[in-house]
């Protein structure tokens, strides 16, 4: 009876368990929807993958949702090598499989797929696994243990290839499946103990011998090149590397595995010349940061490096912290040890030991630790979901030079950042001595020199901070560029200046200096930008009757210029006789011309035109010429018209439009052609000009103060600049009333003030009758203040499209769906410009008051808006750019909802007010470079239903319609509460903390010198008072925190101390 | 063609065989741990009668160094066995050929090894048959009446074994080893497709010309051929590796490896000499 149930239970056992072992997993596709299950079939037919999400155990193989049968099987080194790939898995999921065959089902066994996104990945990568059991095995039981997303294998699995050993590798690898059933992915490479098709019949990867491939993680995270060291290395594998690299190159991290190192660390292995020839530099210029070697069966880390032939090189590389590749490695997963004695001058650490390499990978670091594995049976085991930490009793190497080899993302090249120092005058009377400062806004790797150059020609070099340069100029228009350069020879822009001296006639041109500056635009209003010539009009059929767009970049000449001549220049391409043809030429209506784009705003049809336009007939034209035939007239009324503008700046950019006119608009013979950049001749603006930069200069000195708390005797002095032709008198102005004169220097003006708040002008007169002013306001006393500020121009109140490009001129304001032109759910700025409100006043009230255009009732309820305030103590004008939109700024995190009520046609009252915006105006008000009369730019977006409801709104009038939008608001202001902090020897040291610029002022003593010192004790700076009272020091480019200052005075030497924001 | 050239062309190409494998052991090493350091093989026997586990011997720092040392002495004797062929003459040679006889049996062992190292081909092995058999060539011309029909004949054989069995691995009977193709892609500048052409064709003419050296009407070009390819490919270790901005380096990995190679095309070299300079003299006495 015995034996009856005996065999009864071999029977069952026998239909419980397939026969299948030697189980792995392999990734050679998409790791987080893919998953390659292989196996041996021993006996049994018919053997199917059936998988699920949900654990459903091995007694029934009916309960999975999904099967997978055999993709390919092949009968090799003694075994039935089956290979099933799952594909359309979800990421980072748990998956649940068995395998059924005509005699049962496996064991269960499940894996979890990798994620797609950013999350951090953990990976364990090593090679060599012959020749040494013991080790090998403990290795493989740590994988178990781990946890990690998939193994990364570097080859020589076997020794001598033999089905027995391939067969006990097999039965060692299902150490790495652990005792819950779960199992890890391996990435299999080639060593030089595998034959030709040891890998593809044994891990079935890619879809021949030839073991090289390569997978992605996550998003975009983390890339693992496979490569294959046994085949050639120089011919379609790097082909197919190069190709590969460079079409991946978003990927974030780049790593790259393969057998045979480039430069073993044991001396007794030939050096991997052919390696290294097909594949450093590769990696080194396409972010391969992280290579894992093996064969040698050694340890080594090395530092990032570069390859290099150049001085200081190593066997052919250098050390790079900054973007250079590490190197890890080399082998020993259960292998004889190697000695480590063929250390570089990059050699990280070296050891021998058999171990493989656990690495994290997130998104800001790649973590790699080299794990001593022959404690693997006393680790202890991580949790499946979490492979980032470190086991109890994980023997984590900690050489000299620390445990984690930590990967940073690459750094740029440094290069230092400098600007002529804002505020650095353009117009001088006088050309004697005039001196130039730089500010340095980022140092880059440490400045060692400015250059300045003039008009091209380098002038002088200073090698000192604070960097400046001194010269005399005979009068006339000068570019002054400067060039800093670094320690590490990283290099500035050029930053420039132009300067105008005296009185002077200049004449210059401007030349069309990219092809993109000279355009065609259709008569169906698209952009042509590649035409090597300019058609004079009409463009073959196709194009049709054309418009030429001319953008001349640079047109230096300044404003307020008196302009004598201007004209285009062209190059005749070709014959032309036709007595018919006629143009009207325009210039745009603009202080800075954008650049052509082929969308209706930036074309030329989009653009808007100074009124006037210029007729051109121009004679015949032969083939070739430059002539005055093949000049525009006099341009000088369209130029002029724009150099007059407040604010146009020399340097700027102008555009040109050229229109057929007469029979040119009808007739295909009335034209002619001109060569166009990217043809023979670029055409040119050649311009004359005289200006007179004579005029007195005069401000009022920085460190005035600008609250008192009396008003009873405040004195204010301006300092003069530039006297001009000499100065006669200066006019001091309070509220706009004349309220001194002062005729000889120094000129001062006193008075006495009741609390208020006070514009005073001051205007120098010089004996030619050429003027200059300098304005400040000053507050005085205690006191309230309600004022309005309004729109004062069409581009300050403007709608941003839903696709971020800005609409200036309409005459209403949406708020906020505006179906014309498909604006759609658009947003509005307004900038309210010479905002009259002091520093340090306390706003009580502020709203927006808009006039209803139309009726909006109970149709368009749930209108909802957020408006907010830009982050800026000063906002620069819109703009159809992404810097200058409303999409580009940055807001104060705060916002102030509103919800209105119904609105009637043409009202101007409470219901078409913002709700009190008191707290966003504030928090520009308190920024530490708030002036009275800057500007500040509301955004109003929608919100709720008004984002997507487009009737939820409401329609305002705008600056162009009938009412321009004001903001309303009231302060407060005490004198006493805006003091500043005086020392007792009579220096202040204000604002503190500071953001920026940090003001020193001496009242008393004499200040020669400033060193400034970080908080490590490093003197970083040395600010030279040069006999000045007083010192802007600009600490924008500082890092953050405690800085001390030492002061040397005639009293003595001081320490303060100050915060930087 | 004076019988001491052709005995000197031997002392030169036994002379480059065995003072590049010499620098090969000394700087590099030898593959000993190919046997040594199989645990299938060896296992029982560290174990068993060395009473150590296999892990211990295997991970030894001890046992490393003393194979290190045991190849850098078989270096220095190859060096020495490399001197002793410049310098023997039929007086010294009854000292002398120990070194040759142990520089011969080094590079046979070499042979062995490479070829277990190699999943057992054969080819592996007989490729070296120039290295190993020539120093024990050189032997029999160091005599007062060599026979140089019979050498003629010895050195075409060996001739033919090393090239049929390079043959059989440019045209792929065996897989085309990578840094071949990549030699041949880099010295002649051409893709990977076409590279594997040409050593296909290499090697059908490898085993071709190893036929043809036999057959007198023809074995003059055959030999020709086998001296400028035999040249050319112990070159090619150079200029397949080359980096011309580590000259040094290039060279210091490369360079041993064509002396030793450089016989390949000076044996049949020798050969002609030997057949159609030195043999046609001596018959017109």
């Amino acid at each position: 009876m015995k034996k009856v149930y005996l065999l009864i239970a071999l029977f069952i056992c026998i239909i419980s368990y397939a026969n299948n072992d030697k189980y792995r997993l392999i990734l050679n596709s998409d790791p987080a929807t893919t998953m390659m299950i292989a196996w041996n079939q021993i006996s049994g037919s018919n053997p199917t993958v059936y998988y699920d999400t949900v654990d459903h155990g091995n007694s029934d193989h009916t309960q999975y949702s999904f099967s997978k049968t055999v993709d390919r099987s092949t009968t090799y080194k003694g075994m039935e090598n089956q290979f099933a790939n799952l594909t359309g898995l979800t990421p980072d999921t748990n998956y649940y499989f068995i395998i059924n065959d005509s005699q049962g089902n496996s064991q269960r066994f499940w894996f979890r797929t990798a994620p797609s996104d950013l999350s951090r990945l953990s990976f364990i990568a090593g090679g060599d696994s012959r020749n040494n059991r013991t080790p090998r095995q403990a290795a493989n039981l740590l994988v178990s243990k781990l946890k990690a997303h998939a193994v990364i294998f570097g080859g020589d699995m076997t020794s001598g290839s033999t089905d027995t050993e391939w067969q006990n590798w097999m039965d060692d690898w299902q150490l790495t499946t652990a005792s819950n059933g779960r199992m890890f992915p391996i990435i299999p490479a080639r060593g030089n103990h595998e034959n030709t098709n040891n890998i593809y019949n044994l891990f079935n990867t890619t879809s021949n011998s030839d073991a090289y491939y390569a997978l992605t993680f996550g998003n975009d995270l983390f890339r693992i090149y496979t490569l294959n060291s046994e085949i050639s290395v120089s011919g379609n594998q790097l082909t197919w590397l190069e190709n590969d690299i460079v079409a991946n190159s978003s990927v974030l991290w780049k790593s790259a595995q393969y057998h045979k190192p480039m430069r073993p660390h044991y001396s007794g292995k030939s050096e991997g010349i052919d390696r290294y020839n097909a594949w450093a530099q590769l990696f080194y210029d396409n972010g391969v940061r992280l290579v894992m070697e093996s064969d040698t069966h050694t340890v080594k880390t090395t530092w990032p490096v570069e390859p290099s032939s150049g001085v200081g090189n190593d066997q052919g590389f250098i050390r790079n912290d900054l973007n250079g590749t590490t190197y890890v490695g080399e082998g020993c997963w259960g292998a004889p040890t190697r000695a480590a004695d063929d250390g570089k001058d990059w050699t990280r650490n070296m050891g021998q030991f058999n171990q493989f390499k656990l690495i994290f990978v997130s998104e800001t670091e790649i973590e790699v630790r080299t794990i001593n594995v022959d404690n693997a049976a006393s680790v202890g085991e991580n949790s499946d979901n979490d492979p980032f930490t470190l086991p109890s009793n994980l023997n984590v190497w900690s050489p000299s030079n620390g445990d984690v080899v930590t990967i940073l993302p690459a750094s740029l090249p440094t290069k230092p950042v400098i600007e002529f120092v804002a505020g650095t005058r353009t117009n001088y009377s006088n050309g004697t001595n005039l001196t130039f400062n730089i500010d340095v806004l980022d140092a880059g790797d440490g400045v060692t020199k400015v250059d300045f150059y003039i008009d091209g020609a380098l002038t002088s070099t200073d090698i000192l901070s604070p960097y400046s340069f001194t010269n005399s100029f005979a009068d006339g228009n000068y570019v002054i560029e400067a060039i800093a350069t670094d320690n590490s020879g990283g290099v500035s822009l050029t930053s420039q200046i132009i300067i105008n001296i005296g009185d002077y006639t200049s004449n210059k041109f401007a030349t069309i200096i990219t092809g993109n500056d000279d355009i065609e635009e259709r008569q169906d209003q698209s952009v042509y930008f590649d035409s090597s010539d300019l058609e004079l009009i009409y463009d073959g059929s196709t194009n049709g009757y054309q418009k030429i767009g001319l953008r001349f970049q640079n047109v230096n000449i300044p404003q307020g210029a008196t302009i004598s001549n201007a004209y285009i220049q062209f190059m005749a391409d070709g014959d032309w006789g036709n007595a018919d043809a006629e143009y009207n030429i325009y210039i745009e209506n603009t202080n800075n011309a954008e650049t052509f784009e082929n969308n209706s705003s930036s074309n030329l049809t989009g653009r808007d035109y100074v009124g006037s336009t210029i007729n051109w007939a121009p004679p015949s034209w032969t083939d070739d010429d430059i002539t005055s035939n093949q000049q525009t007239p006099d341009l000088t009324s369209l130029l002029q018209n724009i150099v007059n503008l407040n604010t146009w700046q020399q340097g700027n950019n102008t555009v040109f439009k050229i229109e057929a006119a007469g029979a040119s608009q009808t007739d295909i013979n009335a034209k002619r052609r001109a060569e166009s950049f990217e043809g023979n001749y670029a055409p040119r603006l050649y311009y004359s000009y005289s200006f007179n930069a004579i005029a007195p200069v005069i401000e009022f000195n920085s460190n005035t103060e600008i609250s008192y708390i009396d008003g009873s005797n405040i004195t204010l002095d301006v300092d003069v600049l530039d006297s001009g032709a000499g100065i006669t008198k200066v006019d001091f102005y309070v509220n706009g009333t004349l309220s001194s004169s002062d005729t000889s220097a120094p000129y001062s003006f006193t008075n006495a003030y009741s609390d208020g708040s006070y514009l005073i002008e001051a205007i120098a007169t010089d004996s030619n009758g050429v003027t200059g002013n300098t304005l400040i306001y000053i507050s005085v006393g205690s006191f309230i203040v309600n004022d309005t500020n309004i729109i004062i121009e069409g581009k300050d109140d403007i709608e941003e499209l839903e696709n971020k490009s800005v609409y200036f001129d309409s005459s209403d304001l949406e708020l906020i769906y505006d179906s014309q032109n498909g604006n759609g759910f658009q947003k509005i700025g307004l900038r309210f410009q010479n905002l009259n409100i002091p520093p340090g006043a306390t706003i009580s009230n502020a709203y927006i008051q808009f006039m209803a255009d139309g009726d909006w009732d109970a149709t368009n309820s749930g209108a909802k808006y957020e408006i907010f305030i830009e982050n800026s103590d000063n906002t620069m004008p819109f703009g159809n750019n992404p810097v200058a939109n409303l999409s580009g700024r940055s807001y104060i995190g705060a916002s102030v909802i509103w919800s209105p009520q119904e609105w009637n046609d043409d009202d101007i009252a409470g219901d078409q007010q913002t709700p009190n915006l008191s707290v966003l105006l504030q928090d520009i008000i308190d920024l530490n470079n708030w002036k009275q009369g800057n500007s500040t730019v509301f955004k109003i977006e929608g919100a709720n239903a008004s984002l997507t409801n487009v009737n939820a709104k409401r329609r305002a009038e705008s600056f162009e319609g009938n009412y321009a939008p004001r903001l309303y608001y009231t302060y407060s202001y005490n004198a006493v509460l805006n003091t500043d902090d005086v020392l007792s020897v009579g220096i202040s040291i204000y604002p503190n903390p500071t953001k920026n610029i940090l003001n020193i002022v001496s009242y008393q003593d004499k200040i020669f010198t400033v060193d400034v010192y970080d908080v490590r004790g490093r003197n970083i700076r040395v600010l030279n008072f040069n006999e000045q009272d007083s010192y802007q020091f600009n600490m924008t480019s500082l890092d953050s925190g405690l800085y001390f200052l030492k002061f040397y005075t005639e009293r003595g030497i001081f320490i303060e101390h100050i915060i930087k924001n | 063609m004076s019988r001491s050239k052709i005995v000197n062309l031997l002392k030169v190409a036994t002379f480059l065989i065995f003072i590049g494998r010499a620098y090969q052991y000394i700087i590099y090493g030898a593959p000993f741990r190919a046997l040594l350091w199989d645990e299938g093989l060896l296992q029982p026997i560290v174990e068993g009668f060395f009473n150590t586990s296999w892990n211990e011997y295997a991970t030894s720092k001890k046992v490393d160094v003393c194979i290190e040392n045991a190849t850098l002495i078989n270096g220095v004797f190859l060096a020495i066995a490399a001197f002793s062929a410049l310098l023997i003459n039929q007086k010294n040679k009854k000292y002398l050929k120990y070194f040759i006889y142990f520089g011969s049996f080094s590079l046979l062992i070499l042979s062995a090894l490479l070829m277990k190292d190699k999943f057992f081909h054969n080819a592996q092995f007989f490729e070296h048959a120039i290295q190993v058999v020539t120093p024990l060539v050189l032997l029999l011309v160091i005599d007062k009446k060599p026979d140089f029909l019979q050498i003629s004949k010895v050195l075409k054989i060996i001739v033919a074994i090393t090239f049929i069995s390079h043959g059989l691995y440019a045209l792929g009977y065996y897989p085309i080893p990578g840094n071949f193709v990549d030699m041949t892609i880099l010295s002649l500048g051409i893709s990977e497709d076409n590279a594997k052409i040409f050593l296909y064709v290499a090697g059908i003419l490898d085993i071709i010309l190893s036929i043809l050296i036999f057959i007198p009407r023809v074995s003059k070009y055959a030999l020709w051929y086998a001296f400028m390819w035999g040249t050319a490919t112990a070159l090619a270790r150079i200029t397949g590796y080359f980096n011309s901005d580590l000259i040094a380096m290039s060279l210091e990995s490369s360079l041993y490896k064509t002396i030793y190679r450089i016989p390949h095309g000076l044996i049949p070299l020798v050969i002609y000499f030997i057949d159609f300079k030195f043999l046609p003299q001596k018959r017109n006495y």
